[in-house]
């Protein structure tokens, strides 16, 4: 052993009068650094609970999981991130995809406890130390994963809308279809929102695969009317679209739309062919609008005998007499109406159901599928079928119920619209002034300045508070239309000078009450603000009513009327067990895609009905 | 203020309430459909609760009413008064209340304004009070499934 191997351990004591190279105190004097990705943070409130951060995880170390206090409502799973950290692996792409900016990692890197169990956990679900740090990894500004632009739909000019009736929307080609579906972070937040819960991301999935015909048959499961709702669908799907929070909304409609018409339609039949036998049960059907057409087609599927009886010439209730050839033109609609037709349904036009005991004659004898035979009543309907679903809308305008509105020139908006489809001219001359807000309202302006008047909105409330589609309003706003809004219809007057010729719209101007959280302000006239204006027709468009007039009263005190609509049960029951109800007769949000799926839950509620029956008697 | 003026007043208002239940039974024979009926069966429904309020007030002291006032908001002011019909839709139906609803709160309110006893105001206002509740009601029904689309 040499003199070295004896004092070397001792050189080891040098140490103790030096500095310590560890840190005594890791969590407080070695932080991590400003941009570390340390354990996660989540904004609780903005989190929607999409799940593109469990999807795009590469460990699975991220499921979805319910958390006290969070409720599932529109536009939210209810749900929250739980993460496993035995399995994370801090890449951050959890942050880098999230819809919302919800989550985000702080720089705090030491977690200590016995329990395991602890380390997969909800962030944000319980109180953490780096809870309220500042820094840590979050996405950076103008960083994204995801596509935040929709790729524009191309349209008519506004001047070049104006010379015709021809649809304003060109649609997507293949190249734009695929780039705008490819935004798609599949997650299905739209499908809860979607009143016929319509596969959205199936479809979307199948544009990116070049999968027309398969993203046809997954819009068939829900929805009979791709190609009239590819176009005009209120599209509830896109507000609650998760890529709306931090973007665009993923151009769901217009997607649909692309399956639509790329879809060959000699492929439709083949698409939507049903394996199920033939049924000898028959069930009546009280209009073809989207909600009567919509029962008529999974009734059929299911393999029973499907009568429609519709007043009109022609089929599409609403769709057809209630929205422009520009928004959605006649082919496209009667697209949709053939396939069912082409089925087996058979759809009897101009035959008006009437409440009388007596049968009266159809109204109109030359119509497409008119037989020229006796409309039955509903009580005979209700003797010779099996069950009957009626969803016969809101055909009745309101009027705006003041002084003068008897006058000549005053004209309601629906009439208008029933006129233009019927390939009448309404008689509107040059300047003409809108009453309302709504969908029914931009379209009568919108169809006026076609036809080359001078169009004036006039609506009671805010330009926000309109209930009609923000893109209807700027659109009506591109092609010329002008809006006063807070100006409250006073009376309207016949100016000597006129002669009958004009109107004179005597309005007020309002004043915004504001009416507490979650209710539209209300409108107070200001009687001291009044105004006169001399136009060429007034167009009221205020809202529809019901009309339940051919319901006979006995049967209607067993169906159940409140309130000028029909009361149901989740597929459609009435208190009748034969009768089954549905579409804007019965629905709150009265739009095309809530009475499409009124007639899918009403076909399973009447299946399922006569089923019962059929088993009844087969037991006794 | 003595009982038998109190008493007066309420019997007073609980003809005019009984008139309208009377109204509304009219009404429903003269209706022709059954959604009708249910509307015009439905108001008639609370007319008859307004009957047994005022029937109960008739054994409670002046002292113990509260008075209740809405803001006027004007909304069937100037709405042409719809004629009982065979025919009439949900909107003529919710006219023709808004307006009874309207003339009793005014005459409530003139009563009101002749009188300067305070008991007698405070009743007033009361009934006034009632009536243009009813009212209202009636105007958010007409806003809000009449007019939605203004």
């Amino acid at each position: 052993m040499s003199l070295k191997d004896i004092l070397s351990p001792l050189t080891v004591w040098r140490r103790t009068a030096e500095k310590p190279y560890t840190v005594i105190d890791p969590i407080n004097d070695r932080p991590g650094a400003a941009r570390y990705r340390g354990f996660h943070k989540n904004d609780m409130e903005a989190c929607i609970g999409c799940g593109t951060c469990e999807t795009i995880c590469q460990n699975a170390a991220i499921d979805l999981v319910p958390v006290e206090g969070i409720e599932t409502t529109n536009g939210d799973s209810g749900l929250r991130p739980q993460i496993d950290y035995g399995r994370c692996c801090w890449c951050a792409l959890c942050v880098d995809i999230c819809t919302t900016s919800s989550l985000t990692m702080s720089n705090e890197y030491i977690w200590v406890d016995t329990d395991p169990e602890v380390f997969r956990f909800v962030p944000g679900a319980e109180n953490k130390p780096w809870d309220n740090s500042e820094l840590g990894y979050s996405r950076a500004e103008g960083y994204q994963l995801l596509d935040p632009e929709r790729v524009e739909m191309p349209e008519l000019e506004p001047d070049t809308r104006l010379t015709s009736f021809i649809e304003m929307v060109q649609g997507y080609s293949a190249e734009q279809a695929k780039k705008e579906a490819d935004r798609c972070v599949e997650c299905g937040i739209c499908m809860a929102a979607c009143p016929a819960h319509m596969d959205i991301p199936g479809y979307i999935k199948a544009i990116r695969e070049n999968d027309i015909n398969g993203g046809l048959a997954l819009m068939y499961q829900t929805n009979p009317f791709p190609a009239s709702c590819g176009r005009i669908c209120t599209h509830r799907c896109e507000e609650v679209c998760a890529i709306n929070h931090t973007g665009d909304p993923i151009a769901i409609r217009w997607l649909k739309r692309y399956i639509a018409d790329m879809a060959d339609e000699s492929d439709y039949q083949a698409i939507t062919k049903t394996a199920e036998p033939e049924r000898t049960e028959k069930v009546a059907i009280i209009g073809a609008g989207p909600g009567g057409l919509s029962a008529a087609y999974y009734l059929r599927l299911l393999g029973y005998q499907v009568t429609v009886f519709e007043a009109q010439p022609h089929g599409g209730g609403m769709l057809r007499y209630g929205i422009p050839e520009y928004r959605l033109p006649y082919d496209q609609l009667d697209k949709d109406i053939d396939l069912v037709a082409s089925l087996g349904v058979e759809i009897k036009y101009n035959t008006r159901i009437n409440g009388l005991k007596e049968s009266n004659g159809p109204k109109e004898s030359d119509g497409p599928g008119s037989d020229g035979g006796p409309a039955p009543s509903f009580e005979q309907l209700y003797q010779d079928y099996d069950a009957v679903f009626f969803s016969t809308g809101l055909p009745d305008p309101y009027t705006l119920g003041i002084q003068g509105e008897d006058h000549p020139r005053v004209i309601s908006g629906i009439s208008i619209l029933e006129d233009v489809t019927a390939g009448k001219t309404p008689d509107l001359r040059k300047s003409v002034a809108v009453v309302g807000g709504g969908n029914v309202a931009m379209d009568a302006a919108r169809t006026a300045r076609r036809m080359g008047c001078e169009v004036t909105v006039l609506y009671r409330r805010r330009e926000v508070d309109m209930p009609a589609d923000e893109e209807e309003i700027t659109e009506a706003k591109e092609e010329g239309v002008k809006f006063i809004t807070q100006a409250i219809p006073v009376r309207i007057e016949d100016k000597p000078e006129a002669k009958g010729e004009q109107a004179a719209f005597v309005w007020g101007e309002a004043e915004m009450v504001d009416q507490g959280e979650d209710r539209r302000p209300k409108p107070v006239l200001q009687e001291d603000k009044i105004h006169t204006d001399l136009f060429d027709t007034v167009v009221p468009a205020i809202g529809q009513g019901s009309s339940l007039d051919f319901i006979p009263e006995d049967m209607a005190a067993k169906i159940g009327i409140i309130k000028y609509k029909i009361k149901v049960g989740l597929h459609g029951e009435t208190g009748e067990p034969k009768i089954f109800a549905g579409g804007d007769i019965s629905n709150r949000l009265k739009d095309a895609i809530s009475a499409i799926a009124d007639g899918h839950r009403a076909a399973k509620g009447i299946d399922r009905y006569l089923r019962e029956n059929q088993s009844k008697k087969e037991t006794s | 203020m003595p009982d038998t003026q109190y008493s007066e007043i309420i019997d007073f208002a609980l003809k005019r309430e009984k008139e309208a239940v009377q109204f509304y039974t009219e009404l429903e024979h003269i209706a022709q459909f059954a959604s009708q009926k249910e509307l015009l069966g439905e108001i008639k429904g609370m007319e008859q609760g307004h009957v047994k309020i005022l029937e109960n007030l008739k054994t409670k002291s002046p002292e113990a009413i509260r008075v209740e006032r809405v803001p006027n908001f004007m909304a069937s002011t100037y709405l042409v008064e719809a004629q009982p019909a065979k025919d009439m839709n949900y909107q003529d139906i919710l006219i023709i209340a808004m307006k009874r609803e309207d003339r009793s709160h005014a005459l409530y309110e003139e009563l009101l304004q002749q009188t300067e006893n305070p008991e007698l105001r405070k009743i007033f206002e009361m009934l006034a009070g009632e009536e243009s509740k009813h009212k209202r009601f009636f105007e958010d029904l007409y806003d809000k499934y009449v007019q939605p689309d203004n």
